[in-house]
């Protein structure tokens, strides 16, 4: 009986902590490879060496594409998205998260896929599913950080677009400074101000991922309102879903992966006065 | 009039007698917290009060919380009330709540939480499952310093609400320890995704007086199998019986 006892500890053992499929990897269940404060301060130092990207466009309106959730491997539906993109214009392109499964070679499948930064700056976020088989090596390798700003420059206004790093579902005590730092300082600069995050923030409906906990949602949403924060856009839940608090919109975008049925993307329209935007679906 | 008259002194006649004809009891306990989580910019102390009256398996409470360090801009920071009602069904004992949790933490928003809980305890485990109902909300102020078609509201409705506890020693033994996994504490309701892990012990000082202490774990990402540290507190307080 002891020996049996013994055996199943020492099985779950090796399940829990070195255990892996391709799709997860159940050490995440207990512990990180990297903690969010030490993938901020990674960030932190790539950004040092490289400026935050200025977009300058012809006129006041322009387009934002948006998408999360890809879980690269397969490609079909990334691509469909990076050509409308190019087609469209669009000023940029967001990438919230869990762009790959995690897996070494999915990463690389997804920069091959990315246009030259000349026809379409792009901007991803790191996803919880990127960082299972240590694959924060690999996205910080071929994309260096995910906490970043990047603003559009328009013939009469500017606008700051915020990414974050909350892929363990806490953006981290040094983050939620750093963010902090950057609404009371720089927002006020600026006519509009998003932010992309890959966890979606409030569970509007019923899931079985993980949303940040209540303490750090209240002190969020509060620099949300207090800071005019004009949306916030995550992925994760991988189903379309809005909400508003103030002045704020809190979307959740539909999943990009290829197979899925309501596979989508979000297109932004930025004008003088509004922001709006169109859910496309594939 | 003289009806009015009549109700009212049957009611006061009723709230002085009826706590001497019943065998009903008051508990009234007094915590305090100390911890910290990424989003609390440091250390923070909070403390609550609760009074409970109890009759024939009936609980009927109310609790406050304050927060008297850390970045919470209030004080008054959270108000629980709460019903239970034990039960039996043939040898099977259980109990079931209802509760209301208010919490206004700041001057432009406020939280509502309500759920409903079920419970049962064996010698050495306890377990508490139910649903609740949460929503985000903005104060009054702050519906008035925004555009009329700001949203006002944001609900996480259908959520999970679990305690999965063992003890080492049974109930009525002078002193306790145990562990738990659960969403749910007095003041805060999480998402069913958001487990905190509980290790906690009491003892009974004096009859009718008992101290205990909780350890409160909580880790980030779980269920997103990206795990990270979140925070942790420690609670102390006593709980005096009548």
């Amino acid at each position: 009986m002891g020996t049996l006892i013994k055996r199943i500890i020492q099985l779950s053992a090796l399940i829990l902590f070195f255990g892996a499929c391709d799709i997860f990897e159940f050490r995440g269940f207990v512990m990180p490879y990297e903690t969010v404060n030490q993938r901020f301060e990674q960030s932190m130092a790539w950004n040092a060496e490289h400026s935050y990207t200025n977009i300058s466009v012809a006129q006041d309106r322009y387009e934002l594409f948006v998408m999360g959730d890809t879980h690269v491997g397969d490609t079909v539906n990334l691509n469909i998205f990076l050509g409308a993109a190019v087609d469209a214009g669009a000023a940029g392109a967001v990438m919230a998260g869990d762009i790959t499964t995690g897996n070494d070679a999915d990463f690389y499948i997804f920069a091959r896929q990315l246009p030259p930064e000349s026809i379409l700056p792009t901007f991803p976020i790191v996803g919880n599913h990127d960082l299972y088989f240590h694959g924060w090596e690999q996205y910080y390798e071929l994309f260096g950080t995910s906490t970043y700003l990047f603003t559009v420059q328009t013939p009469n206004d500017s606008d700051l677009y915020i990414c974050l790093d909350n892929a363990a579902a806490t953006l981290g005590s040094k983050q939620i400074a750093w963010l902090k730092e950057i609404l009371e300082t720089r927002r006020p600069q600026y006519r509009n101000c998003i932010i992309f995050t890959h966890t979606n923030f409030f569970r509007i409906r019923r899931m079985t991922a993980t949303n940040p906990y209540v303490e750090e949602l209240q002190m969020l949403t509060e620099l949300c309102l207090r800071h005019d924060v004009d949306m916030v856009i995550s992925g994760h839940d991988h189903e379309r879903n809005t909400g508003t608090l103030g002045n704020t919109e809190f979307l959740i975008l539909d999943v990009l992966r290829d197979g899925e049925k309501n596979a989508g993307y979000l297109i932004l329209n930025i004008e003088s006065d509004t922001i709006s935007y169109e859910f496309v679906d594939l | 009039m003289k009806h009015k008259n009549s109700t009212m002194i049957f009611v006061l006649l009723l709230a002085l007698f009826l706590p001497r004809m019943m065998p009903a009891q008051w508990q009234f306990s007094a915590q305090a917290d100390a911890g910290e989580h990424n989003a609390s910019e440091g250390f923070y102390l909070r403390t609550g009060a609760i009074a409970e009256y109890r009759y024939a398996g009936t609980r009927l409470g109310a609790a406050l919380q304050f927060d008297l360090l850390g970045n919470v801009p209030k004080v008054w920071s959270g108000l629980n009330l709460h019903l239970n009602q034990e039960l039996k069904i043939r040898d099977f004992p259980f109990a079931l709540g209802a509760f209301f949790l208010y919490k206004p933490y700041s001057e432009l928003q406020y939280e509502n939480n309500w759920g409903l809980l079920a419970q049962t305890d064996y010698r050495h485990f306890h377990f508490m499952l139910g649903n609740g109902f949460r929503a985000f909300r903005l104060t009054r102020q702050a519906i008035q310093s925004f555009p009329e078609d700001a949203g006002t509201v944001i609900r996480e409705n259908w959520n999970l609400i679990y305690r999965i506890g063992y003890n080492l020693k049974s109930e009525e033994c002078t002193w306790n320890a145990g562990l738990a996994v659960t969403n749910m504490d007095r003041f805060l309701m999480n998402q069913e995704t958001n487990p905190m892990l509980l290790l906690h012990g009491n003892l009974e000082l004096v009859s009718d007086l008992d101290l205990f202490a909780e350890f409160w774990y909580k880790q980030a990402g779980v269920f997103n199998i990206s795990a990270n540290y979140f925070g942790f507190f420690f609670r102390m307080g006593a709980i005096w019986e009548l």
